[in-house]
């Protein structure tokens, strides 16, 4: 497909600017949404050249983030519709109200990812080596059982207690308290 | 943090969501949770968003200098970023900011790349990672091994994915080819689900699928519900269709269409000096020497009293392989194991007793009296710890898990003062990859049961034999053993209940009426010629004009 739009260079630079600075809380929040780490990069692909294409009814005094989080949550959705036979099978009624919530999150993605990164500090190593491997290298579940001569359901739960536990750190860190 | 009402149950379920094993019930419930409940959406959003800001810690981007960047932050430019081996989210993100960069500068779309697999669902297996050697067998029954070789199904056709265990594809839009090491090319066309059982055999749960042979030598058979396409040497398409039906398209040659044989694989009655007649060839049972004694049958003459004698155990010399997946007792798509128990379990801590065990390292299959605070941590779902009767299995994408049923009497599960109460019961444990549901029926009723996403494969047998109450003379069983049944399907809720009726009135699970055992697995019903096309209903076999 040809996009025959002139190139406006300072409209150009301010988008990049904008998309740059957030993209990576726009990747945190894809992700939220779609957990399979593969579907949710091809989800911020289509994203990111959507919000380029659209970036002309984009209003300058306007947050950029929840604007882009408002064509990101129609690409997620898109990808609900289109895999059907996936796992989250939420109703598409729901799906959209999810989505809209989720849009409310916008303020709090940054004091939460730096809440996080305290959070994680505390880990033991082994858990800061699950999440090298599980969300840095995206290694699967059997590969680090594998690699840690565990079974892949104790991998499985390993990560659900330590999502847990790092939850309860950020809201503690979030209202105040010192986990 | 003071969490809402249903906070607990809502992040239980979100982290099935989030593991992506959470099955369509799961999401039901979870969606009702939340639908009338803003504050519960948030939570799940919040939880959901730890799995999704985890991957842009300073530990899941490392060596990269990249970080989540606050309000104030400036502008980082892509080409600074160093690009890593696999494909993580700086990956991600500076190949999308190369692509951006190159819609503005070229002014073309640039869609969306997919990798190698096109549309095939990233719950792949961990195809690149299999050390697969069909003949590296674990030998001596030595079986301490978590990641016992598995049989190896098949090729994709890429440059990049060599070999791949018995999985299951979810192939959500286009066609994805997958060639098994006997040479045929199998088409599976989405949206569909298909297994990828043996190297000669596939289970469709939803789509469609083409087969291709190109060797004379080998054939190669399509599994649905309750029926089997069997090619004769040829070229042919199965399709699922509504209301349980599914077309056969044959290009070449010719097909037979089967219908299953529910009758067991194996069934040991107990009521000869070791062995009655069975499905296969009489299988081997081995006694441990005068240990057991044999009683008066709860049905037919003889079953098995077990006095808690760690030496006491039967052993079944017979349906082991070579390697996990291969073997008579090694299932894929459903399974069954069924027995009449008079049982004395203690219920005591630490204390084991074993019904039915084939132990291939994290790939057995038992069921078992347990109470152990799940030490291992196998429970799925978690239950509380205390006694339970344990029905373990290894589905793929999953790992080795039990199901755990207490026996705390809540929610019509039995107590362990009902099982120990000195009268027969009539147990069943089952798992169908066809609806995910994996359970455990006590006297003809379901009393508990977990359900898996569908098409999820049982990834069992190898070289180890099963035995029968007992484990490496750890797990003496104490009570009376009859009837034990296995079965490479799951049998259906009225077929249980109609074993546990006639069970009860002494008499064996299947009437007279239903003819002698047989090692058939499949009866042929007819024979599709090329160039036709024809309808068969999967409940019934009966095709429809």
């Amino acid at each position: 497909m040809k996009d025959d739009r002139p190139i406006d260079p300072e409209m150009y630079e301010q988008f990049l600017t904008l998309f740059t600075r957030d993209q990576l809380r726009i990747v945190a929040w894809i992700r939220a949404l779609v957990p399979s780490h593969t579907s949710a990069a091809d989800v911020f692909q289509e994203t990111s050249l959507e919000l380029w294409r659209s970036f002309s009814t984009f209003r300058p005094d306007a947050d950029f983030l929840p604007w882009a989080l408002g064509v990101a949550r129609h690409q997620v959705l898109k990808h609900w519709r289109t895999t059907k036979r996936d796992r989250l099978t939420f109703s598409e009624e729901f799906l959209h109200e999810l989505t809209v919530e989720a849009i409310g999150l916008a303020d709090e993605l940054v004091p939460r990812q730096v809440a996080l990164d305290e959070c994680v500090k505390q880990l033991s190593d082994r858990q800061r080596d699950l999440i090298h491997r599980f969300y840095g290298d995206n290694q699967t579940a059997a590969v680090i059982a594998s690699a840690w001569e565990r079974s892949v359901h104790a991998v499985y739960k390993s990560l659900k207690v330590m999502r847990r536990a790092l939850l309860e750190c950020v809201e503690a860190k979030l209202s105040g308290q010192t986990p | 943090m003071n969490k809402p009402a249903g906070a607990e149950r809502v992040i239980e379920l979100a982290e099935q969501v989030l593991a992506e094993t959470a099955s369509d019930k799961e999401i039901a419930e979870l969606e009702s949770l939340m639908v009338d409940e803003p504050e519960l959406r948030r939570v799940y959003l919040r939880y959901a968003l730890v799995h999704g800001q985890l991957a842009l810690t300073t530990v899941g981007l490392p060596e990269t200098g990249l970080h989540p960047l606050s309000s104030s932050d400036s502008l980082v430019p892509s080409k600074s970023l160093q690009t890593p081996a696999q494909r993580s989210w700086l990956y991600v993100v500076t190949s999308v900011a190369a692509a951006v960069l190159l819609v503005v500068s070229a002014g073309f779309y640039f869609a969306g790349s997919r990798d190698n697999l096109g549309g095939v669902s990233s719950n792949l297996p961990e195809l690149a990672n299999n050390d697969l050697a069909t003949g590296d067998v674990a030998s001596g029954g030595h079986y301490d091994n978590r990641n016992l070789p598995v049989h190896v199904v098949g090729v994709l056709d890429t440059d990049r994915l060599r070999s791949i265990s018995p999985t299951t594809f979810t192939v959500h839009q286009g066609a994805t080819r997958l060639t098994t090491t006997d040479g045929t090319d199998v088409q599976i066309e989405g949206p569909a689900m298909f297994g990828a059982s043996s190297r000669s055999e596939g289970v469709l749960f939803e789509g469609s699928v083409h087969a291709s042979l190109t060797r004379p030598d080998t054939n190669y058979s399509i599994q649905t519900s309750s029926l089997r396409v069997v090619d004769r040497g040829t070229n042919f398409r199965v399709a699922t269709m509504e209301h349980d039906r599914i077309r056969v398209d044959v290009i070449d040659g010719e097909v037979e269409v089967q219908s299953r044989i529910r009758r067991p694989l194996y069934y040991w009655s107990f009521d000869d000096s070791g062995s009655d007649g069975t499905a296969e060839s009489e299988p081997d049972l081995r006694y441990s020497d005068d240990h057991i004694r044999q009683s008066p049958g709860l049905v037919g003459s003889g079953a098995l009293v077990f006095e808690n004698r760690k030496d006491a155990f039967v052993r079944i010399e017979t349906g082991t392989g070579v390697e996990v997946g291969t073997g008579n007792m090694a299932c894929s798509s459903g399974i069954s194991i069924e027995a009449l128990v008079v049982c004395r379990w203690s219920g005591r801590h630490m204390d084991y007793d074993e019904i039915f065990r084939k132990e291939d390292g994290n790939h057995r299959m038992l069921l078992s009296f347990q109470n152990d605070d799940d030490v291992n941590n196998f429970d799925v779902p978690e239950v509380t710890p205390g006694p339970c009767l344990s029905f373990g299995l290894h589905l793929e994408q999953h790992g080795y898990s039990e199901l755990d049923m207490p026996l705390d009497g809540r929610d019509g599960r039995p107590t362990l003062g009902e099982l120990t109460d000195g009268r027969p019961h009539h147990i069943v444990a089952a798992y169908d990859s066809f609806t995910g549901q994996k359970a455990i029926y006590v006297d003809g009723r379901l009393r508990f049961s977990h359900d898996f996403p569908v098409g999820n494969l049982i990834l069992n047998g190898g070289p180890s034999p099963a035995v029968i109450g007992n484990h490496r003379n750890s797990e003496p069983f104490t009570g009376t053993i009859d009837e034990v049944a296995f079965y490479d399907f799951a049998l259906s809720p009225d077929e249980i209940s109609a074993h546990h009726l006639r069970a009860m009135r002494g008499e064996p699970y299947f009437g007279p009426q239903t003819g002698p055992l047989a090692s058939e697995r499949w009866l042929a019903i007819t024979l599709v010629g090329a160039g036709t096309s024809q309808v068969f209903d999967t409940l019934t076999g009966l095709a429809i004009p």
